[in-house]
């Protein structure tokens, strides 16, 4: 495309009536073409102006280094693999299983607690030994 | 394979960083313009989602099929904006330290271009600003080219009433 053709068709690439070939083609010559890029800032349209819009803006200088060094850091901490099986399932299967052996215990451990307390003096100790040898006696006696 | 898929590839594959630097720089300057015109001219927020975006498509496992990467880039960023509420208010559009040498006429269009909503504007950032085929836009937002192309029509009758409002208000 020449600057020639390029005048022709500017009205319609302003009104987007152009097809896609020579859209790209009129795209193309703007960018390439300084003279043509002067006279269609000067009858540009809505549509020119949004693409001059664009030129306005500046990329923040430091972006790609950013996105490369939280890609890294990305990398150093591996993502934990999403495990098919769900492990909170068993966490509270766990737990419930620890509430109920904690109360379990809490019940079968009360009495003998109560029988560890009952502590017996000496004495006691002594009558009951002798008891217990008097009841032996009369075993081996009778056998 | 194109250049893209090949760069994404070598990086992949080889851990070769000057080849992702190399795709980064490639599409940026459009990727952070495109962001920061949905989000209304928010230089810090476009940085942001700008990098979120490369993140996550370099780091997806498996791309759309057959989409290629700068598409991949701009569908992700519409995603994320799709509900953005950050448009600024008017009063701010000057204080914006982007835009203090923007030329006069150009003002007036971003001016417009803030009022529509971030769906119309998108529309008319990917074709006007971008100069994305028709084709590849419908396939960014999985429509037909014909109903792109009515919606096209709507859109920019919208930013010319738009321009009309603030061209009124200045009178």
């Amino acid at each position: 495309m020449d600057c020639r053709d390029l005048e022709k068709c500017l009205p319609s690439f302003f009104e987007d009536l152009l097809d896609e070939n020579g859209y790209q083609e009129v795209h193309k010559h703007l960018e390439a073409c300084e003279r043509c890029k002067e006279y269609a800032d000067n009858t540009g349209s809505l549509s020119y102006q949004l693409s001059k819009l664009g030129e306005t803006v500046s990329v923040p200088e430091d972006l790609t280094v950013s996105i490369l060094s939280r890609l890294k850091q990305e990398e150093e901490i591996p993502e934990t693999p999403k495990s098919k099986n769900p492990v909170w399932p068993w966490i509270i299967f766990l737990i419930l299983g620890l509430v109920g052996v904690f109360f379990g215990i809490g019940r079968l451990k009360t009495p003998i607690v109560l029988e560890q307390e009952e502590e017996i003096s000496e004495e006691e100790a002594r009558k009951l030994l002798e008891k217990l040898n008097v009841i032996a006696e009369h075993l081996e006696k009778n056998e | 394979m194109n250049e893209d898929t090949f760069l994404l590839a070598r990086y992949r594959e080889q851990e070769d960083e000057s080849a992702l630097k190399f795709l980064i720089d490639r599409h940026l300057k459009k990727v952070f313009t495109f962001i920061f015109f949905l989000l209304g001219g928010d230089s810090n927020k476009a940085h942001e989602v700008t990098r979120s975006c490369f993140i996550e498509v370099v780091r997806a496992d498996s791309p759309k099929k057959g989409e290629i990467f700068f598409l991949g880039l701009l569908r992700t960023a519409l995603a994320k904006l799709r509900d953005s509420k950050t448009a600024p208010s008017p009063s701010s559009y000057y204080l914006e330290d982007s835009f203090r040498e923007t030329p006069g006429s150009l003002r007036i269009v971003r001016q417009a271009l803030f009022m529509l909503p971030i769906g119309i504007r998108a529309k008319l950032l990917l074709r006007d600003q971008l100069h994305l085929l028709y084709e590849d836009i419908s396939l960014i937002y999985g429509i037909s080219k014909q109903a792109l192309k009515s919606q096209m029509r709507q859109a920019r009758s919208q930013l010319r009433e738009k321009l009309q409002e603030i061209l009124d208000r200045s009178r």
